[in-house]
């Protein structure tokens, strides 16, 4: 929501404010933020990012620019990637069916997966908690 | 261009006006002044006038209300947190503490009448246990032995008993420097802020101090009451990271959840 907004508002895109409307601090927001609230990711996927990525590259499409940003498109940077782990729970909803072989397969002993605790639960238990803490110290500190 | 045929002084003149006036409005018209245009998916299409939204709340004077809020979040910016930030730093953490609970402390007479009014048998029970025990074992009230025994802090306040009568939250209602409220919760506000002035201004009577003494007394400790409020309470402006933080505070506040923390301090 709050993406969609900035997005909307510093290309004057004309999504949900209207175009070329100025906004200021006194300017209620509540009614568009009810249609943010109503509005998918996929809804910002086809009509903001898309464009925006078309009018730059017109052979682009929507296809190519889903898989540019996919993680699989880097996973050959990833797999040697020391300084970035994965941290994921097993039923967060936001996976799809194989995404948790691939960390696996790509980050190795660096891609700790918990069980349960769907999605972002994990922040709520402390040794992970201190797992990550513990990867973000420096060097000599750990 | 026709008026140059003319060759007069005045058509020169008028043209160069023209040309001026034209200059002018290019160079000064901002971009912004396009005509606005509707919305791919505007409001209009998407939002149904007879549904009531979680987010809606009565707020007939938002534009008001918008302009306090920032006006709240620059007071806090450059008086408030400086101050609280130098008092974080020279005094040490256990006398942070023993301030925060002599304050609570004073503030359970507003808990006290106001559980009373509300026929509140439990919570004025409660109240009273902890304003005797932190009044004595807790040494005027520095320490809240109460928390640790299991009697918890009851809040209530003024706007809580009106709302117990009956008596509707009203409009939205954000005060300067005190923030967000309604304009129920901020006439309760005057009630039980009357009720903590002449509460203090009993305790301060004991001392038999003369009058002077008494007004910098009363200054110095509506001061230091002041920035513990604000060192107490967690909330600062801007940092929920969205663009509609207005609108999410103004939910919370009709919603009654408390970002402040009103509970004691322990070491």
């Amino acid at each position: 929501m709050n993406m969609l907004f900035v997005t909307d508002v510093m290309t004057n895109a004309g999504y949900i404010i209207p175009k070329n409307l100025v906004l200021t601090s006194y300017s209620s927001l509540t009614d568009y933020f009810k249609v943010y609230g109503r509005t998918r990711f996929t809804d910002y996927f086809n009509d903001i990012l898309y464009p925006y990525y078309h009018s730059a590259q017109p052979d682009m499409t929507k296809k190519s620019l889903s898989t540019s940003m996919s993680l699989k498109s880097i996973e050959d940077y990833l797999k040697n990637a020391k300084k970035i782990r994965v941290v994921h729970n097993k039923d967060d909803i936001i996976l799809k069916t194989g995404e948790i072989d691939f960390f696996r397969r790509v980050f190795g002993d660096r891609a700790k997966i918990y069980p349960r605790g769907g999605h972002c639960g994990n922040l709520a238990y402390k040794d992970n908690i201190a797992y990550m803490i513990d990867f973000f110290k420096p060097e000599g500190v750990r | 261009m026709i008026m140059l045929k003319c060759g007069t002084s005045f058509g020169k003149v008028f043209i160069l006006f023209v040309v001026i006036c034209t200059l002018n409005a290019c160079a000064t018209a901002p971009v912004k002044q396009e005509s606005i245009i509707p919305a791919k998916r505007p409001v209009s299409e998407i939002i149904r006038e007879d549904v009531v939204y979680p987010i809606d709340a009565y707020d007939p004077w938002e534009g008001f209300n918008r302009r306090i809020y920032k006006f709240n979040a620059k007071i806090d910016k450059y008086i408030f947190l400086p101050v609280v930030n130098v008092y974080e730093t020279i005094t040490p953490d256990f006398m942070e503490c023993g301030i925060s609970n002599f304050f609570l402390n004073i503030g359970e007479i507003t808990n006290l009448t106001n559980s009373i009014l509300q026929l509140k048998g439990e919570s004025t029970l409660k109240t009273a246990e902890r304003i005797v025990i932190n009044t004595t074992v807790g040494i005027g009230g520095l320490f809240d032995p109460s928390t640790s025994m299991g009697i918890y802090r009851q809040d209530e306040d003024f706007g809580q008993t009106l709302s117990h009568y009956g008596l509707e939250a009203g409009p939205y209602l954000v005060l300067p420097v005190f923030g967000p409220s309604s304009l129920r919760d901020a006439a309760g506000l005057t009630v039980d802020f009357a009720l903590y002035n002449a509460m203090f201004s009993a305790i301060v009577n004991e001392f038999n101090m003369d009058s002077s003494d008494e007004d910098l007394l009363n200054a110095g400790v509506a001061i230091l009451c002041s920035i513990d409020t604000r060192h107490r309470t967690k909330f600062r402006y801007y940092e929920t990271g969205s663009p509609f933080e207005y609108e999410w505070i103004r939910s919370f506040t009709f919603r009654k959840e408390r970002w402040t923390y009103s509970g004691s301090c322990f070491l």
